[in-house]
């Protein structure tokens, strides 16, 4: 059956919007939103922790300067091994990752429904490019 | 959906599918896939289309595609492409895709995070 536009209820774009803000907000409230949040904070203000981070990256930097081709000495890559599981180890670290893992899982779970639902996929249409 | 997702957070996602599917780039996309489907030119087209695919694929494994066949196969996509029924629905395809970028970015804003990368990649 061929019908119009004008026969249909459409939801105008104001409603779509402000449902949309519904939903953010509902994910805001969510106990894996805040917690990522607290992490985050938490993670900012460890001084140890962001230390770390700054001499494990700054390693890597000097690495990738100095060996653009070829692979690392094994002493070259045990020593990023050993700051990057320097950095990785601290807590706050640990509670960023874990956090945003947990926010990301509820995240995927609401988009894959609404993916049912529309009959479009949510990550394909809103993220681009693909692996990478 | 899982036991631990939160009740508040279903019934917003509940509202949102549906305000969505009720929108204009929907609705028009939904009625264009409705029409591609019932159109049996454009149907007969993208199921040569689909098995010519399959085909190609099939004989770049075994190593034995000829220039006719990669021809023949281009006529086929250059005329699916130019269906009429076929060029409304990835039109409407890609109003809605563009909507519910726009969407995204209203749902990022709001959340103070890009909800898209929360979401993971799309491949695989």
């Amino acid at each position: 059956m061929i019908y119009e536009l004008s026969d249909i209820e459409i939801a105008s774009p104001s409603v779509v919007r402000q449902s949309a803000q519904d939903f953010a907000r509902a994910l805001a409230e969510t106990q894996q939103y805040t917690a990522f949040l607290t992490a985050v904070e938490q993670l900012r203000n460890d001084k140890e922790a962001q230390q770390a981070i700054a001499v494990f990256q700054e390693k890597q930097k000097s690495l990738q300067m100095s060996n653009m081709s070829g692979e690392l000495p094994p002493e070259e890559q045990a020593e990023l091994e050993r700051l990057h599981q320097a950095f990785i180890n601290k807590p706050s670290v640990e509670a960023y990752f874990q956090t945003q893992d947990d926010l990301m899982e509820i995240c995927q779970e609401a988009a894959q429904h609404l993916s049912r639902t529309i009959g479009v996929n949510y990550p394909s249409a809103c993220n681009a490019g693909c692996c990478g | 959906m899982s036991t631990t997702f939160p009740k508040p957070l279903l019934e917003a996602t509940n509202a949102l599918a549906e305000n969505l599917l009720a929108s204009e780039p929907f609705i028009k996309f939904d009625r264009a896939r409705t029409e591609l489907n019932s159109d049996s030119e454009a149907k007969t087209l993208l199921d040569q289309l689909s098995a010519a695919q399959s085909r190609l694929s099939q004989l770049q494994t075994q190593g034995g595609i000829t220039q006719e066949e990669i021809e023949q196969y281009r006529e086929l996509q250059a005329e699916v492409q130019s269906n009429a029924k076929f060029i409304e629905y990835q039109n409407a395809q890609q109003s809605a895709t563009n909507y519910l970028r726009e969407i995204n970015q209203e749902i990022s804003q709001q959340l103070g995070l890009n909800f898209s990368a929360l979401v993971g990649k799309s491949c695989g």
